[in-house]
């Protein structure tokens, strides 16, 4: 049986060695030691140590992994999303090695992982783009540049993604605080601390196109997708097909998207981003190429299987894929972080974890009871995601299915997500990626009366009622006891 | 045993509570409701009150605030158990001594001692997970002392700044 290596780790690992058993491959998977216990090992046929904890000693490591593969006779690698995953160079070493990429090629993802290479070549296949610079190489040069384009402006690294190395900056006084953060996140993310400017879109929608290109020259644009709700510059809810957009402008985006992937001979999954202002008129920010987190809505959507997909394409074949979606789906991405400051990380142990089920729901994810939350990775729990036959349908659906979900044992945006759901304004699809600050904060609706006496009770059982007496002290320990042991907020 | 439910900017409400043969009692100044246990797990305990159904999941506690889900809506209650208070249930650590809630690295100091700052206002950036974090006053006050600087590395617990 051919072997697929799965260079990743996480609820993307387990998601793609689904599709890789379906596909009739075996998986390998990867584990630093950081996640020895964790559940993606266990999907593996076969799995790998990569020993160290950081990314950089793991995940990253391109010459330990190639190594792996060696080892492991396998036939193609899939790089999931993030680390490795919009790496030239680990491209282009698989091929060197005999392995397949399953992935564009190693010159696609050098010109589009160039931001500033990208958005030329957009401009060339007639896809409209932002007003922006070349590249600042000091404070000073951007403060020019912002002036020239006019603010609020958009703090850009070149070599970007997942909101790293970005800063809003609204007035020239503060370009120089933007500049030496984004500078500095940016060095650490991507090793590149190059930046640029960029007009910033008060309150445009972030809107991006799903395509797909295969080596016999085809193109597809596969619906699109609305990511507006974010935080740190970080998508936490998305849905499709992106709601309230003209057949016309949604018409005009897919062909713009096909025309580019079809001019750069893309092969494979990637995703134009394009942030859509009131009157419709829509501009190319990126494009990312790799399977998006994001995918599962498109999947509810086409009844495509995105993952096997690429692998058809790797495997050479000639595609096809529905021209029409049916119903609309919404995802959300449950965190561990602290919705009330800052949208902080919070690590620790997940001491109890239950996830919904039921009609048309899905749950990605990479975490089970005990498991640990730490620091080495993005503290992303899982994403929850459903289908409807409607918006309205799909809306109702997530709140029942976040009503079925349990996380004890860290803080996370579970409470949040569902307060933005229930918010008039996201039911009545008035999305922008300004949606946070400008309705924010949303607390949840007043207990009634009985709804308090029973949270009284709950907290009284928990920590008093005779079946439970001796819990309490012990639990506050295993409780993350960084955070029960009393330390001040930092607020 | 006694709780008081306290809500911003109301008196505290104290709560008596009554354990009895699958029934739990709770009782305010003037209202008595009797609530049957349904179901009840490690953190999750579901109660019946006239026929409707409440869910209640303990999800955290620190210090005196406790993070629930009743019905599947988050609240971050502050409630405070009057006899425990002093013996077991650890205080609420001083407003005034900011101290890191997880390692990072402190990459810039915004304050310095002497200044006066109000709450929330930035006092320091702390790096971890590769985002720069704010680290904010959790209180105004005036700065005391300053426990770290730029370029430490800190664990999590480790007092950063000190506000008089």
């Amino acid at each position: 049986m051919k072997k697929i290596l799965i260079a990743n780790r996480g609820e993307i690992a387990i998601r793609i060695a689904r599709s890789v058993v379906e596909k009739g491959f075996a998986p390998v998977m990867l584990f630093s030691d950081a996640d020895a216990s964790a559940p993606h090992p266990r999907m593996g046929k076969e799995a790998y140590r990569l020993a160290g904890k950081t990314p950089a000693e793991t995940y990253l490591d391109i010459e330990k992994i190639l190594t792996i593969a060696k080892k492991a006779s396998v036939w193609g690698v899939h790089p999931g999303y993030g680390f490795l995953s919009e790496n030239a160079e680990f491209s282009a070493g698989c091929e060197k090695t005999g392995l397949v990429f399953i992935g564009p090629s190693a010159e696609n993802i050098k010109s589009m992982g160039d931001k500033i290479v990208a958005r030329t070549l957009a401009k060339k296949a007639g896809v409209p783009t932002l007003s922006g610079s070349d590249f600042a190489s000091t404070a000073e040069e951007a403060k020019a540049q912002a002036k020239h384009i006019g603010y609020p402006v958009l703090l850009k690294a070149k070599a970007g993604g997942g909101g790293k190395g970005m800063r809003r900056v609204d007035r020239e006084a503060d370009i120089d605080e933007a500049f030496r953060l984004a500078r500095s996140e940016a060095e650490k993310s991507f090793k590149d601390g190059t930046l640029y400017v960029e007009k910033y879109l008060e309150r445009a929608r972030h809107v991006e196109v799903q395509v797909f290109g295969d080596s016999h020259g085809q193109a597809f644009a596969i619906a699109d997708r609305d990511c507006s709700i974010q935080r740190r510059h970080q998508k936490i809810i998305e849905e499709a097909p992106a709601p309230l957009l003209s057949e016309k402008t949604r018409g005009a985006m897919a062909e713009a998207a096909m025309n580019l992937t079809r001019s750069v001979g893309y092969r494979g999954a990637g995703t134009l981003e394009f942030l859509v202002n009131h009157d419709e008129s829509f501009h190319f920010l990126e494009m990312n190429t790799r399977l998006q987190v994001e995918h599962p809505v498109t999947e509810w959507i086409s009844g495509l299987d995105l993952v096997a997909l690429q692998i058809d394409v790797a495997l050479g074949l000639k595609i096809s894929v529905p021209s029409r979606s049916h119903g609309h789906a919404l995802e959300v991405r449950v965190y561990a972080e602290d919705p009330d400051n800052q949208f902080f990380p919070m690590p620790g142990k997940l001491l109890h974890v239950s996830w919904p089920t039921g009609p048309f729901v899905r749950v990605d994810t990479g975490v089970e009871t005990g498991s640990e939350v730490t620091l080495y990775y993005d503290p992303m729990l899982a994403k929850i995601s459903v289908w409807g036959h409607t918006r309205e349908e799909a809306v109702e659906r997530m709140l029942r299915a976040l009503k079925e979900t349990t996380i004890v044992g860290t803080k996370t945006n579970l409470g949040f997500l569902f307060n933005i759901l229930s918010h008039p304004a996201f039911k009545k699809s008035d999305l922008s990626t300004q949606f946070i600050p400008q309705h924010g904060p949303f607390p949840s609706r007043p207990l009634s009366e009985a709804e308090t006496f029973a949270a009284l009770a709950g907290v009284y059982d928990t920590q008093a009622a005779p079946q439970t007496a001796d819990r309490p002290a012990a639990r506050d320990e295993s409780m993350s006891a960084w955070w029960a042991s009393g330390l001040a907020r930092p607020r | 045993m006694k709780l008081t439910l306290h809500t911003s900017g109301k008196d505290g409400l104290p709560f008596d509570f009554k354990n009895e043969n699958g029934h739990v009692t709770v009782a305010s100044k003037d209202r008595e409701l009797s609530l049957e246990r349904l179901y009840q797990n490690e953190h999750t305990h579901v109660y019946l009150l006239g026929g409707e159904v409440f869910n209640v999941t303990v999800l955290r506690r620190h210090g005196e605030r406790v993070d629930v889900l009743v019905n599947g809506a988050f609240y971050d209650l502050h409630v405070v158990d009057e006899k425990r208070k002093t013996s077991s249930l650890a205080p609420l650590g001083s407003l005034k001594e900011i101290k890191a809630v997880m390692p990072g690295r402190v990459t810039k100091v915004l304050v310095k001692p002497g200044d006066a700052v109000s709450e929330g206002m930035p006092l320091l950036v702390l790096e971890a997970m590769k985002m720069e974090n704010e680290i904010k006053a959790s209180a105004a006050g005036t700065v005391e002392k300053i426990a770290v600087n730029p370029g430490d590395t800190v664990e999590s617990g480790h007092l950063l700044v000190k506000l008089a």
